[in-house]
């Protein structure tokens, strides 16, 4: 991956030295005498003297897992990004001083347009500290000694944690009992408002002090924490322990609400989609009505016989006591007859939220989330099938532009996407690719050249269960010379 | 320069509150019956009386219960609740239960039309029965269904334990919703298997219901055979070891 900062004309240049491979090495002067070698190599490649930084091209070297980044290391990134931020800054047009990272983000993303699906994957442009993993620095003088007292704990930031929390507890505790011996028992103090706030997670806590903790640790620091807080401590240690507590937002605020537009006759409507399985709505409130609900053009009555659709359609009226006070027209596609309904349904809460307090629609989400939508089919790939059935990948039928929208669903579902259930499918993961769509009765996927390799063996398989066709087409030999030298009586197509 | 993949904190808080990622397989291991939603996410509450309760009248309880779930994050309602006055749970789970092959729309049609069977039924009674008499004929089909399978949910069952190489049948008592289940599920077993070439569903099933809701019929006695079983394994009781 590149590094960071996006290079551009002027006084930053990198140039790639073919054949010279540099390590990284973690102490400071080594820097100095490799770029000094360099200057003194070939002669028409050098660097301009302006910088003498050295971009070293890593081939088949695993990055090794021990990697560690010298202080002066991680300022020399952060000059470099700041000074690259002033030039994308120009780049773009806009004023360096007000440039923010999202501006960046943007930025970015349009002057490196990215088809990859895994967002990590895509060109960032991010502060250092953000990119490398914040290191210790030594933890020990020239004489060897350790500065920290802890230090052979193994976890000295923890421990020092720990010891401070109890101290506080203990102090706590003291006051209490001399208050209690006086005579004065403290008043009862008011709850704190402790569900607007969470305790920082294990890897948050890990982030904090640059340290690898187990799970009992972690626990054990929690209940430290919540001992403190039952005891009634004073502002100062509320304070301290708000350090470790992080906001949580309302759920109801991350619904978006939908503005009210006017039509040409002046009458309030709200329009919002809905999606429930594979079935796609939009659906078109109007404030005034008698509850007349028309779907692609067709009485509801009509076009849902069944009661428990109306039913459906019915309840987000219901619930908000709206029945027959609001008109909807709504065009639905896709899914059977019950994801249909759930799709309209999930369309008409949307849309009701503008016309309806902040409350309701809490009580909306709460009661139901109609608001969010529901949850999608998983491919069924445990059924029936042994683990190692494979899908099989046909450029045949591959069609390149229509697999992105379905990817990009995918992706934005965090990696399961609503697909058709089908059983020829093995775990994706086995072979690191996306997993396949079902169309028809072929499995095709786009997979990377690897697994073109494997489509030989693959297809053995799938012979005691495919009653469907399978192509199996690789670019590396004809499929003829695939199916002669197997021998394998495959129920494939007649002129395999 | 070769800079690492970077581990960007925001990764893992969007796996904390969301939806589980399909990715975890294991070998030999099938999961049955699976929900895309996390274990953070909270059952919805349909009712709306619930919701439109004010404030004043909240116990400590209620108010506290209330914020929280604002911040919390809740699944979507499934699409058999409704929220409406004629939404029963008893019925729908009995519907799902006399459900063959996912035909919703058979299994409720049944069902309406059964309620229907055991109103008439009901009704031709009451015509004919004397004033004093009427008074003690229920006619509310949906009070009839849930005291009949009330009558018929066993108190006590038998569970096959393994000891010495034999399996006894241990008298175990069985929690409210496996109690629930094996009443529903005797009534659903005898409908179908027990009844004559031409009789259809709901007819068999009125019948069977208003038996039960006498405290006659197969039904209850299939439920009082259980019980006389239980009571003869009673020296098996020690067996039982939670």
């Amino acid at each position: 991956m590149a590094a960071p900062c996006v290079s551009c004309c002027g006084a930053l240049c990198y140039r790639l030295f073919i054949g010279s491979r540099v390590t990284l090495a973690p102490r400071q002067g080594f820097w100095k005498t490799a770029a000094a070698e360099f200057q003194r190599g070939a002669g028409s490649q050098l660097l301009k003297p302006i910088h003498t930084t050295v971009v070293t091209t890593k081939k088949n070297v695993p990055v090794s897992r021990h990697e560690t980044y010298t202080e002066e290391f991680i300022k020399k990134q952060i000059e470099e990004f700041n000074i690259g931020k002033r030039h994308l800054a120009n780049m773009m047009g806009e004023d360096p001083e007000t440039f923010t990272q999202e501006d960046i983000d943007r930025a970015i993303a349009y002057l490196l347009p990215s088809g990859l699906f895994e967002k990590r994957a895509r060109p960032i442009m991010k502060h250092p500290e953000q990119i490398f993993p914040k290191q210790r620095a030594i933890q020990w003088g020239e004489d060897g000694r350790p500065f920290h007292f802890l230090f052979y704990t193994g976890k000295q930031s923890y421990y020092a944690l720990m010891h401070e929390v109890y101290g506080k507890v203990l102090q706590v505790e003291k006051h209490q009992n001399q208050l209690q011996v006086k005579g004065v028992l403290p008043e009862k103090t008011e709850i704190r408002d402790l569900i607007g706030s969470r305790w920082l997670i294990k890897e948050e806590l890990e982030e904090m002090l640059v340290e690898k903790l187990s799970d009992q640790d972690y626990t054990q620091f929690i209940r430290l924490l919540e001992k403190l807080l039952a005891l009634q401590c004073g502002p100062a240690e509320e304070e301290f322990v708000q350090r470790f507590r992080r906001r949580v937002p309302t759920q109801s605020q991350q619904q978006l609400r939908e503005p009210v537009q006017y039509d040409e006759r002046g009458v309030a409507f709200s329009a919002c989609e809905g999606k429930r399985k594979s079935a796609r709505a939009e659906a078109v409130v109007y404030e005034q009505g008698s509850g007349r609900i028309t779907v692609n053009g067709i009485d509801y009555l009509l076009y849902f016989p069944v009661l428990q659709d109306r039913e459906q359609l019915m309840f987000p009226f219901h619930f908000l006591d709206r029945l027959g006070k609001h008109d909807v027209t709504c065009t639905v596609s896709g899914g059977g007859r019950s994801s249909q309904a759930g799709a309209i349904r999930l369309a008409m809460a949307r849309a009701l939220c503008s016309f309806v307090s902040e409350k309701e629609v809490e009580w909306m989400r709460q009661e139901t989330t109609k608001l969010l939508s529901h949850r999608s089919l998983e491919p069924c790939w445990w059924a029936d099938q042994p683990a190692t059935a494979a899908w099989l990948w046909s450029r045949k039928n591959w069609d390149p532009n229509s697999d992105v929208q379905e990817r990009a669903d995918w992706t934005q579902a965090d990696g399961c996407g609503g697909m058709g259930g089908h059983e020829n499918v093995c775990c994706p993961q086995r072979h690191g690719v996306s997993p396949p769509e079902h169309r028809g009765g072929v499995v095709s996927a786009t997979a990377p050249h690897c697994i073109r390799a494997h489509v030989l063996l693959i297809s053995i398989r799938l012979s005691h269960s495919s009653s469907q066709r399978v192509f199996i087409t690789t670019t590396d030999c004809p499929s003829t010379q695939v199916m002669g030298c197997l021998h394998i009586p495959v129920e494939t197509d007649s002129k395999h | 320069m070769a800079a690492r993949a970077a581990k960007v904190a925001r990764g893992w808080s969007a796996s904390v509150l969301g939806v589980r990622p399909a990715a975890c397989w294991l070998p030999g291991l099938t999961q049955v019956r699976w929900s895309r939603y996390g274990p953070e996410y909270r059952d919805p509450r349909v009712e709306k009386e619930h919701y439109r309760k004010p404030a004043a009248e909240l116990t400590e309880e209620e108010r506290y219960d209330r914020e929280l779930r604002k911040t919390q994050l809740i699944k979507a309602a499934p699409a058999t609740t409704t929220g409406s006055v004629f939404e029963d749970p008893v019925i729908s789970k009995f519907t799902n239960m006399m459900m063959k092959g996912g035909n919703k729309v058979l299994a409720r049609s049944l069902m309406t039309q059964t309620l229907e069977a055991v109103k008439r039924k009901q009704f031709e009674k009451y015509q004919a029965a004397s004033a004093e008499e009427q008074a003690t004929i229920e006619r509310n089909p949906y009070v009839i269904f849930h005291q009949a399978l009330k009558n018929c949910e066993p108190v006590i069952g038998l569970v096959p334990i393994l000891r010495g190489g034999h399996f006894y049948q241990v008298p175990v008592p069985l929690a409210e919703r496996r109690r629930r289940f094996l009443a529903m599920k005797w009534m659903i077993t005898e409908c179908r298997e027990k009844k004559q070439r031409r009789t259809l569903m709901p007819e068999k099933l009125s019948h069977e219901l208003l038996e039960a809701f006498r405290n006659q019929g197969p039904v209850i006695r299939r439920k009082q055979e259980m019980h006389k079983m239980a009571e003869a394994n009673r020296a098996l009781a020690h067996y039982r070891w939670w």
